[in-house]
Order: structure tokens, then C-alpha cells, then sequence
């Protein structure tokens, strides 16, 4: 009964930040989707490492995968300041203007 | 008995966690989301802890609910969003919630899915758990030893990946500052 709340969780997890990858239109909900999936990963690989013995391992990659997530939320962040920056908006639907919006001023 | 009341607050972790994850992709305020997602990793690292994972637990709570927390305030505060969304917030509220309507269909659905399709196996915890783990325990080495030992090019990699990230965070910053 546990490994089957345990796994309905991480699947809604990785659910509910996939669906908040694709219907959002805002470049910091996706890097906060993004970790929604990276959160359901997290707890894939400790309920693996746990049943499989294998916790000193699991623990490692965990680890791995947070330092990953920090380098890639830090460096989305800052692209999304830079956008902004440059175009005063963060919505993905404007970011395909650049040139083409310039041409049509 | 002990075992019982560890089974009962993994659930309730559980639950508390699929509370936070819905919370943090519906609510609209991106500073409201980016402090769910704090709670979230903060609940992740309860859940860890309970499964006698503590370097990742550490790790978790320290780095994403709140490391990555302050960037995401930063960034919001940095490129405020707010100033966009005061434009027609009826209009944008209304489309907000006809947007995620289908989320907690497309939940229950997998749901329902995963507990008819995932076969039962056992997850032990305290004393059986050591056990189990002392009869490999000699040969099972620890985080320390995986780490430093087993995985050396893989730290070396992330030491790489987190230099990549300071030097590409850099270079973004200055490129802004110059123009």
C-alpha cells in the first residue's frame, strides 16, 4: 500500500510539472515546472535505492541531480532577467518577436 | 508498533506532498509559487530524512528550498511580472482557471491508472530495513566512499557543471550591465 502511494506520487508529481511545462507561458513557471519533474525524479531514485538495497548509491545521484538543478535554475533565472531586460516581457509567446518586431516598427 | 507510526507519517508526507505540488502549479502569484515550491523541496526533504537518506535530505532543504528559493525571488523581483499582470486581471484570472481545469481530471486519471497497474512491493522501515541492510551492510559501501571513490569522475563533473554555471551566469549578467 505504501509503494503504491509512493509511486501515485511521484507520477502526479512529474504530471503536475509536466502540465505546468506545456500550458505555461511564463519563463519562471517553467524553470519552477522544470523542478516539479526534477522533485518526482528525486523520489524515483531514493523509493529504487531503498527497495533495491542500493541507498548509498541512490543518495549520491540525488545529490548529483539537486547540483544539476541549481545550475540550471540559476542560469534560467538569469536568462530570464536578460530577457526582460530586452524586451520587457517574460511570456514565451513574445519571445519569438526579436528581429521580426523591429522589422514590423 | 514503531515501524506502524513511520508507515503513518510517510503517508501523511505524502499527502502533505501532493497538496504542495498542486498548490505550487495553480496558484497564479509567482512569488506564491516559487515559496510552494520551497515547501514542496522542504517536504521532499522530510521524506528523504525518513528514508534514511540525510547527506540528500541536507542537501535538499539547504540548496532547494533555499538557495534556489532566493534566486527565484531575485528573479522575480528582478524582471517583475507584476507590472504585466495588472493589465486586465479579470480576463487573465478567468483564463488562468479554464486553463487548469483539466488538471485534476488528468490527475485522478493517472491516479486511478498507477494504483491498478503497479504491483504491491513491500517497503520496509526501521529495524527490518537494518537488518536487510546489515546482512549487505559489509559489502554496501557508503555515500562518503561512493562518492569520493566509486564516483570521482562524476564529482569532478559537477565541480566542472557548477564552474560552467558561474561562469555562464557571469557572462549573462555582463553582457546585461555592458548594454
Amino acid at each position: 500500500m505504501l509503494f503504491t502511494m509512493f509511486v501515485v506520487t511521484i507520477v502526479l508529481t512529474a504530471a503536475a510539472g509536466i502540465y505546468s511545462l506545456i500550458a505555461s507561458q511564463n519563463l519562471i513557471r517553467v524553470l519552477i515546472a522544470m523542478e516539479l519533474v526534477n522533485k518526482g525524479a528525486a523520489l524515483l531514485i531514493a523509493i529504487a535505492g531503498r527497495i533495491s538495497g542500493q541507498m548509498a548509491q541512490a543518495e549520491s545521484f540525488i545529490i548529483a541531480l539537486i547540483i544539476v538543478e541549481v545550475v540550471v535554475t540559476a542560469i534560467g533565472a538569469v536568462l530570464a532577467i536578460t530577457i526582460h531586460a530586452k524586451t520587457g516581457s517574460i511570456e514565451i509567446g513574445t519571445l519569438s518577436l526579436g528581429k521580426e518586431a523591429d522589422h514590423v516598427k | 508498533m514503531a515501524i506502524d507510526s513511520m508507515v503513518m507519517i510517510m503517508f501523511v508526507l505524502l499527502a502533505l506532498l501532493l497538496v504542495a505540488v498542486l498548490a505550487t502549479v495553480v496558484v497564479r502569484n509567482l512569488l506564491g509559487s516559487a515559496i510552494l515550491l520551497a515547501v514542496t523541496s522542504t517536504v521532499v526533504a522530510l521524506i528523504l530524512f525518513v528514508l534514511e537518506m540525510k547527506l540528500a535530505a541536507v542537501m535538499e532543504l539547504a540548496v532547494c528550498a533555499g538557495l534556489v528559493t532566493a534566486i527565484y525571488a531575485s528573479a522575480i523581483s528582478l524582471s517583475k511580472p507584476e507590472q504585466d499582470e495588472k493589465r486586465n486581471v479579470k480576463a487573465e484570472n478567468r483564463a488562468w482557471i479554464l486553463r487548469h481545469l483539466a488538471l485534476p481530471l488528468i490527475l485522478i486519471a493517472l491516479a486511478v491508472l498507477v494504483v491498478f497497474l503497479v504491483p504491491q512491493v513491500p517497503i520496509d522501515f526501521g529495524t527490518a530495513a537494518d537488518a536487510a541492510g546489515g546482512a549487505a551492510g559489509a559489502a554496501s559501501p557508503t555515500v562518503q566512499t561512493v562518492l569520493w571513490d566509486l564516483r570521482m569522475v562524476d564529482i569532478l563533473s559537477l565541480a566542472l557543471l557548477i564552474l560552467a554555471g558561474v561562469l555562464g551566469v557571469a557572462a549573462l549578467i555582463g553582457k546585461r550591465e555592458e548594454k
